[in-house]
């Protein structure tokens, strides 16, 4: 660290600064200088901006603060890392200090003589954009000998400067991962990979995911960390030093859910959110312009079935109720649905389903909305997934995966016992899935009121964040009966048992 | 609170979609205040007493919501972070219990149980229960591949009166296929006793009776592949077939012969009063019916009556011989279109033999939209509309002319 003397309000201070780690230089100060107190993180809510308070000790002179965890150019002139001082709020993007704070000059000093103490001693604000660097507080006294703190900072007399290593911290995210396509998100099963450091204050608290400036994810349901005990569940903590412990990178895991409190095609910067104890909010440096991409098509054959269209309906709020931007309805033909299938995540359709047709040999086959007895041309109303899987191979990088496909079709799922997992295997979901599954069925499925109540059941429950293998039982177990077979059919899920449709797995 | 009010704010919650939500519990029902909802405290107690014979967890906040069971009806759930139990409201019993726990690890389950035990854990776990187990027979025990890297065990009972079983009334077990232990089970015991056992109708007339039946509507059945006595709740299924309506089951139970017939639809269900051979009700699979299996309902058509409904009354026009054939067969190809609100300038009714179908025409929305269906002289309303076409306007002009 170098010492820094006689500097006063001229750029050359300001270099040389640059050269050590960061300082505040005070001249005069007749002080009491309290550290414990003087490091307080009040994060306003809703701002990456950091802010320190140093008190309570007046000093009637000049304070620069200089850290090394920011370049010059940071301070002064980058969008969204700006470091000034000041005792209002800085919104992120300013570009000198000079502008915000009367009192100082045009080089962000305080003016001489002025007193600056108690409420309005400066609080120091900051955007954390680096991890493990200390912000050090220097403090040049014009008389050292005035200097009598009875702390732990270091007195570097004669160089009449005092300094203090403070533990800023910082809260990185990284490694966004789930069903991401570009900058959308969608699903459930997403995660960001966190890296907390010399954080101020341990946290040991819930997390919560924010965009922008509105809350994503939050509670227990919907966010999901896994904590250095590796207990799992919601929270986070650090140790003594404000570290994430060693343990490995799984333990620094945060998953969340995108389905819980903003809708589909809400943007925004995605940020995570703890509260520590004895503090504000703090949140992480945030991943820039992310986009909800949850949506949900949902179809059923009301012409040729007794419940598709009741069914489809049900479906349709249910999916809105879990924020899916749902498109219902009953009267899309073959050519539309194969056009439409790219822009979805979710997929839902009631009607009738074949296997093994002449013109799709070894193929199961989902009929549109408009085939059944009347309409029987195959070319005009069989969707074989063949042409599923074509459809879906042109969704463009920016279109997420199906997180969930259900085709409450007969033999969807399977044929005469077997399981057959093309159609699934079309909607880009396999055994190694994983938060993603196709629900069908092996054989018939009879299109009865019992078959609607099942369904109600089965989306109800993954309404209430429950996995779609519970979601399938409770259904069975409520619905059906003992003669769910016969008169529901034999669902079969295939990919993923435990995805959920709201709410993270855990 | 009293039950009528109680049963009032019951139904406006479920009518407003609101999951009711009484104050939570901690572990034991002590200390817990009386709260809306009657019987409350006897279920959380049954609810941690269940737990407690099943060796779950039941620690924790207890919290308790009413759960839609079909459309109109409910049951009343308790449940922990590890398990969840459902209440019929009415009699207190319990109808569903569901292993919350089971859920939250990710399972490979292979069979490793016998059917010997499954049964006999299944039986353990209803009586743990207090499922009354009289009359209920054990109707089928199997492990069943519910997704691709795994199994589960279903043990299926069913209700039984006077030697003939429900079909409608019974229990689903589901165990973990490696140690029987309980994911989860539901019951439905209807107590509805059929108006009638006796059977005068032998299987090979309830299949002409069927067989007859299904024609009159259009439907080819072929020969049955199953038959069985089973005590049915009557829908009249397929009168609701074309009317945009559902079947729902009646409150009375009838024995019925259950059959089962590969055509049209792979899966096609008849169901035959054991007593007087009428056709109570049915099913059919979501498959594409066979071609060819499927006709003209209106090959039996005796007249067709258009009745104006502008204007000053007129009298009814009735259409018979070839113009009558003509319209019918234009009815049968219109295309189903999404219903709208019109008016309609006159009603067509077509008369086939037992049933008439009662159209409301719209020549200016170019609608013809079936208004009601009529059996025997039960009627059934309809929504289905279908978009007509300038040959079948043209014939019921003639129609109204005629």
């Amino acid at each position: 660290m170098l010492p820094i003397l006689s500097i006063r309000k001229n750029w050359l201070s300001r270099l040389l600064a640059m050269a050590s780690l960061s300082l505040i230089v005070c001249q005069s100060p007749a002080i009491a200088v309290d550290w414990s107190k003087a490091l307080a993180i009040t994060c306003g809510t809703g701002n990456p901006i950091r802010t320190m308070t140093i008190s309570p000790f007046a000093v009637d002179n000049e304070v620069q603060i200089y850290s090394a965890a920011l370049t010059d150019q940071d301070r002064y002139y980058s969008n969204g890392k700006y470091t000034y001082v000041g005792d209002s709020f800085c919104a992120m993007g300013c570009y000198s200090w000079n502008v915000l704070h009367s009192d100082m000059t045009s080089s962000g000093i305080w003016k001489d003589g002025i007193s600056i103490g108690g409420s309005a001693w400066p609080s120091v604000y900051w955007t954390p954009t680096e991890v493990s660097n200390d912000l050090t507080i220097w403090f040049t006294a014009n008389d050292i000998a005035e200097m009598q703190p009875g702390d732990t900072g270091t007195r570097d007399d004669p160089a009449r400067t005092w300094t203090k290593a403070i533990r800023t911290g910082a809260m990185f995210i990284n490694n966004l991962s789930g069903n991401v396509a570009g900058s959308n998100i969608s699903g459930t099963g997403l995660s960001v990979m966190a890296n907390i450091d010399n954080m101020h204050y341990s946290v040991n608290n819930g997390v919560s995911v924010s965009l922008g400036t509105s809350d994503l994810a939050t509670g227990t349901s919907h966010v999901y960390a896994y904590d250095h005990a590796a207990t799992g569940y919601t929270t986070v903590a650090t140790d003594a030093n404000g570290d994430w412990p060693a343990g490995g990178t799984t333990q620094q895991k945060i998953c969340f859910d995108s389905t819980h409190l903003l809708s589909d095609g809400t943007t925004g910067t995605l940020r995570i959110k703890v509260a520590p104890s004895g503090s504000t909010e703090y949140y992480s440096i945030p991943i820039s312009d992310i986009t909800i991409y949850n949506k949900a098509y949902v179809l059923g054959n009301d012409l040729s079935t007794s419940v598709g269209a009741d069914a489809a309906s049900l479906v349709g709020v249910y999916a809105r109720d879990m924020k899916h931007n749902s498109n219902c309805t009953i009267s899309d033909y073959k050519s539309f649905i194969l056009s439409n299938i790219p822009t979805y995540t979710v997929f839902y359709m009631y009607s009738h389903g074949s296997w093994n047709l002449a013109e799709y040999p070894n193929e199961t086959v989902l009929w549109d909305c408009y085939g059944g007895p009347g309409d029987w041309n195959i070319t005009d109303h069989a969707i074989p997934s063949s042409l599923i899987a074509t459809a879906v191979g042109n969704k463009s990088s920016s279109q997420p995966a199906y997180n969930f496909v259900h085709i409450d079709s007969c033999y969807s799922a399977g044929y005469d016992g077997v399981q057959h997992t093309d159609m699934a295997s079309a909607f880009g979901i396999t055994s190694s899935s994983t938060n993603r599954a196709f629900l069908g069925f092996i054989g018939t499925s009879l299109d009865t009121l019992d078959n609607y109540n099942w369904v109600a059941e089965v989306w109800s429950s993954l309404q209430a964040g429950q996995t779609i293998n519970q979601a399938v039982n409770d259904a069975n177990t409520l619905i059906g009966s003992n003669y769910v077979v016969e008169k529901v059919g034999q669902a079969s899920i295939i990919g993923d048992p435990s995805t959920t449709l709201h709410k993270v797995y855990k | 609170m009293s039950k009528p009010i109680l049963y009032l704010l019951v139904c406006y919650c479920m009518l407003a979609g609101i999951v009711l939500c009484p104050p939570s519990v901690q572990g034991s029902i002590a200390d817990r205040e009386d709260n809306q909802l009657s019987g409350t405290t006897l279920n959380i107690e049954k609810a941690i007493n269940f737990g407690k014979a099943m060796g779950w967890n039941t620690d924790g906040k207890y919290e308790q919501r009413f759960v839609q069971h079909g459309l109109r009806s409910s049951l009343l759930e308790v449940h922990n972070e590890d398990y969840a139990v459902d209440f019929d409201e009415s009699t207190g019993q319990i109808r569903r219990v569901s292993n919350n726990r089971f859920y939250r690890s990710k399972h490979q389950l292979r069979v490793a149980i016998d059917k010997n035990t499954a049964n006999k854990k299944a039986i353990g776990y209803l009586q743990a229960a207090g499922i009354p187990l009289d009359n209920i027979e054990l109707y089928d025990s199997r492990s069943a591949q519910y997704s691709q890297d795994s199994y589960q065990w279903y043990v299926r009972f069913r209700r039984v009166y006077d030697g003939y079983p429900y079909y409608f009334s019974g229990i689903l077990v589901i165990l973990n296929p490696e140690d029987a232990s309980l994911i989860g089970f539901g019951c439905n015991l209807s107590a509805l006793k059929p108006l009638s056992t006796d059977v005068k109708v032998d299987k090979a007339a309830a299949v002409e009776c069927a067989r007859t039946y299904m024609a009159e509507m259009g439907y080819d059945i072929s020969v049955p592949t199953f038959a069985e006595l089973l005590i049915v709740q009557p829908d009249d299924y397929w009168e609701y077939i074309g009317t945009g309506d559902i079947a729902e089951p009646q409150d009375i139970a009838q024995l019925a012969w259950v059959l089962r017939f590969n055509a049209p639809w792979d899966v096609t269900e008849v169901w035959v009063d054991a007593e007087n051979g009428n056709v109570l009700g049915g099913s059919r699979s979501k498959s594409m019916p066979v071609k060819g299996s499927i006709s003209s309902p209106f090959a039996s058509t005796a007249q067709v009556e258009c009745m104006p409904q502008v204007g000053r009354p007129l009298a009814a026009k009735i259409v018979k011989g070839d113009l009558c054939k003509a319209v019918v067969s234009q009815i049968s190809n219109l295309k189903r279109t999404d219903a709208a609100k019109c008016n309609f300038s006159a009603r067509i009714k077509v008369d086939c033999g037992s049933r008439s179908y009662t159209y409301g025409y719209s020549p200016a929305n170019h609608l013809l939209v079936l208004l009601e269906k009529s059996y025997k002289g039960k009627a059934y309303k309809a929504k289905s509309a279908f978009k007509t076409t300038a040959e079948i306007e043209q014939l019921l002009s003639l129609c109204a002319g005629a």
